[in-house]
């Protein structure tokens, strides 16, 4: 993305949405099961998985350096709160926290014209998840009262995005210890059918 | 990725001190203590794990130097979050100080995360701070120890000992700290396998505090004898959390250790 000469608001705007369509087709489910949870991931690169026995993150970006600098937030908040705390003080509310101000301060950035095209699904085990988008938004939605089985981050484009909704709806939410080995079947052909249809480079299941 | 970009975002997550931040700003303070002539502690605070949990004692004096007794109802052991408590000796204002920044950081991590910081965590971050100030207070940092015990998440109760030096270290059956260390230790090591055990009711904990309090006291003096001033206990449960023990039942036993101990004839 090259830097206009014009204000720094139309400098803002064309870094976030450059940041916005490198995430149109990437992205990261979360589906609520009564045992738990799993995720679908999809996208260029394989996600990177991070957490302790609190929580649960998973890391999307569009290509290998944007994972990897989420890779590296992750990395830094989680050693920041292991060094000044302890390991068991790293929660979901924490990661969430810092993860959704580097983004935000990123993007504002605007020495910087490439944004961090990186998205955050944390699950908060038994309690909520908490979404934190490439701009610093974070959207919580309690177990309990979420409308639909899954909920999903990336995907901005809008073809790429119906699609995988379409699939997604299929993936099964009713998966519990005795059923385990049948029911990962099924989540295996949802994602190979999210794979072929969208075409997509890989596809992953996080249990 | 900037790093100044990541340290703006973890200087917001993670609270520092003010004082601290004052400190740095300002460059290395000379301290104006003669420390040839000072008293290091002049105070008994002991922790030990109960049946139910911990319980934490201490006596209730405040000396001025070696001559000087400025109060005999002091409170040394404070509240920082509903599940912990702090015990300091030392100096009395960096104690205070202390004790106000850590219940300024337990109220603040609760409100933004809906989490309570861990025993573990609120040691650690005490010990940072210590060895921190270290090199902006010449020579010795503050001049002050602490017990910081409670229960984390887990319900597992830990009691930690931090040093002005800022060195930390968990305790597994009790822990002393303040110049009537050394009377307290005796009574508490006679006691050692119960205590590691964590078998003893919370009446047969309130008459060991007391009586390790009572032998500092005889001992020491920074501490005050339990004729003069009866020691503060505290005990924290997992069901209540911080609670003060009935004055009530702390003169019970201070009475019956001193009818116990009285000359014969």
């Amino acid at each position: 993305m090259a830097r206009t000469n014009g204000s720094p608001l139309r400098d803002f705007r064309i870094k976030e949405t450059d940041t916005k369509n490198r995430l149109g087709r990437v992205f990261a489910a979360f589906v609520k099961v009564p045992t738990g949870a799993y995720f679908i991931t999809g996208g260029k690169e394989p996600p990177f998985l991070y957490g302790n026995e609190s929580f649960k993150c998973v890391c999307v970006g569009n290509d290998e350096l944007d994972v990897s600098e989420g890779e590296h937030i992750l990395r830094e908040i989680g050693s920041a709160i292991s060094s000044t705390f302890s390991e068991e003080d790293l929660h979901a509310l924490v990661v969430a926290n810092y993860v959704s101000r580097v983004t935000q301060f990123d993007l504002e950035d605007l020495h910087s014209p490439r944004g961090v095209a990186a998205e955050f699904i944390i699950f908060d085990v038994g309690e909520k998840v908490l979404k934190v988008h490439y701009d610093g938004n974070v959207e919580t939605e309690e177990l309990g009262t979420m409308k639909e089985k899954f909920t999903l981050v990336g995907a901005y484009n809008p073809v790429f995005r119906r699609t995988l909704l379409e699939e997604l709806r299929k993936a099964p939410a009713d998966v519990t210890s005795d059923n385990l080995q049948e029911k990962i079947k099924e989540i295996e052909k949802v994602a190979f059918s999210i794979k072929k249809k969208l075409k997509l480079k890989h596809i992953g299941v996080l249990m | 990725m900037k790093p100044e970009i990541l340290s703006k975002a973890l200087n917001m997550v993670i609270p520092k001190p003010r004082f601290l931040e004052g400190a740095r700003a300002g460059g290395i303070v000379h301290s104006q203590r003669d420390n040839t002539k000072r008293m290091r502690t002049g105070t008994t605070i002991i922790a030990f794990y109960f049946s139910d949990g911990l319980i934490f004692a201490a006596d209730r004096k405040t000396s001025g130097g070696y001559m000087t007794i400025l109060s005999l109802e002091s409170v040394k052991i404070h509240e920082i979050s509903p599940l912990a408590a702090i015990g300091g000796a030392g100096l009395v204002s960096d104690i205070q100080h202390v004790v106000d920044m850590m219940t300024e950081l337990n109220s603040g991590f609760i409100s933004k995360f809906e989490y309570p910081l861990s025993v573990k965590g609120q040691a650690r971050y005490l010990a940072n701070c210590l060895r921190e100030f270290r090199y902006y207070v010449d020579p010795f940092g503050l001049e002050c120890q602490f017990l910081i015990g409670g229960f984390s998440l887990d319900d597992e109760p830990a009691i930690f000992e931090v040093y002005e030096d800022g060195s930390l270290s968990q305790s597994k059956n009790f822990a002393v700290i303040g110049s009537g260390t050394d009377g307290a230790l005796g009574i508490l090591r006679e006691e050692k396998k119960r205590l590691t055990e964590r078998k003893l009711s919370l009446e047969e904990g309130v008459d060991l505090a007391v009586k390790s309090i009572s032998r500092a006291g005889e001992r020491d003096n920074g501490t005050a004898d339990i004729r003069v001033a009866e020691p503060t206990i505290v005990k924290i449960t997992i069901g209540v959390g911080y609670e003060v023990v009935d004055p009530a039942i702390v003169s019970r036993a201070v009475k019956n250790l001193l009818e116990r101990e009285a000359p014969r004839g």
